[in-house]
């Protein structure tokens, strides 16, 4: 459960969370919503599988992602997000603020 | 559906028939000598003795069907057969349990700690409820699925509605009266099974 919390603790990763409950994605898609390096981003999904909130699957070169998040955590992931525990997070990208 | 998990079920049905064989053997005379049906009592345990068996069989038939609906388009995910085995086997370890409590009180004329038996039986009900629907919440699309995001949002949204389901029976078995009990219980049951249902049609529908 401490994995759960820690991976929620996070703004950037609470925001993948989101991300993938509309789909499943690749990590470079994932990628394009962040301003962070690669390596960052790849340590967040480090963490966020670790608490198997998420699921990996090799697609021939890419990884995609899926949500894989029960009631609880849910409802965990939703008081994280109404009472902003954590930093502020960094969520758009200038690519998505140029895309509206 | 596994050998252990098909084997586990076909036995509890087994002890629970042959119990119910036993305890109509044991209760005879009460039918035969003019208390057929007109004790209201030995009429709801012997429905209830009747009625457990064949609800876990037809639980079961429905789950097997489930897990072996694979056809090569849509396989189930490893992890939801084991949700619904695990809840199989789980189910079927909590009917048997009900049923001999009930067995019991058709014996011995009154269930043991009938008020406290009950709410205790509906409580361990509540509490799988909100279990299993907070795994379901968990459990992958299969491999083929038309569009896994809609898959996730609709177990999800299932999840919930078990686990309020669930919520409802661990309070009802706590404050609500028992002649009520049972009511409030079959009513979160069949909501639960019906956003299962419905949300299961939902997510197969393409973006």
């Amino acid at each position: 459960m401490s994995r759960v919390f820690k991976a929620l603790s996070d703004p950037t990763r609470r925001r993948i969370l989101q991300l993938l409950r509309e789909r499943p994605m690749s990590a470079g898609e994932l990628a394009e919503h962040f301003p962070h390096a690669k390596a960052t981003m790849s340590a967040h999904f480090a963490v966020l599988r670790e608490a198997d909130l998420i699921a990996d699957e090799r697609q021939g070169k890419s990884i995609i992602y899926r949500l894989r998040i029960s009631v609880l955590e849910d409802a965990l992931l939703g008081f994280a997000e109404t009472f902003g525990i954590g930093f502020p997070a960094m969520t758009e990208t200038p690519k998505e603020e140029g895309a509206k | 559906m596994s050998r252990f998990t098909r084997l586990f079920v076909i036995g509890a049905i087994a002890v629970m028939a042959l119990v119910t064989l036993a305890v109509t053997a044991w209760r005879w005379e009460a039918y035969t000598q003019g208390g057929v049906f007109s004790d209201r009592k030995l009429m709801l345990n012997t429905f209830a003795l009747v009625f457990l068996p064949l609800w876990l069989g037809l639980g079961a038939f429905a789950t097997g069907w489930m897990l072996s609906r694979s056809n090569a388009a849509l396989p189930l995910a490893p992890d939801t057969r084991r949700v619904g085995e695990n809840s199989l086997v789980a189910a079927a370890l909590l009917t048997a349990g009900v049923h001999l409590w009930t067995a019991a009180g058709a014996v011995l004329g009154e269930p043991p700690g009938r008020e406290f038996g009950g709410r205790l039986v509906v409580a361990i009900a509540g509490v799988f409820f909100i279990l299993n629907a907070n795994f379901v919440a968990k459990t992958s699309p299969p491999p083929a699925w038309p569009d896994p995001g809609r898959w996730i949002r609709a177990t999800l949204r299932t999840g919930w509605v078990g686990v309020a389901a669930g919520l409802v029976i661990l309070a009802t078995a706590i404050m609500a009266p028992l002649g009520s009990m049972g009511w409030i219980v079959i009513g979160a049951t069949v909501v639960y099974g019906l956003a299962s249902v419905l949300n299961h049609l939902g997510g197969r529908k393409t973006a």
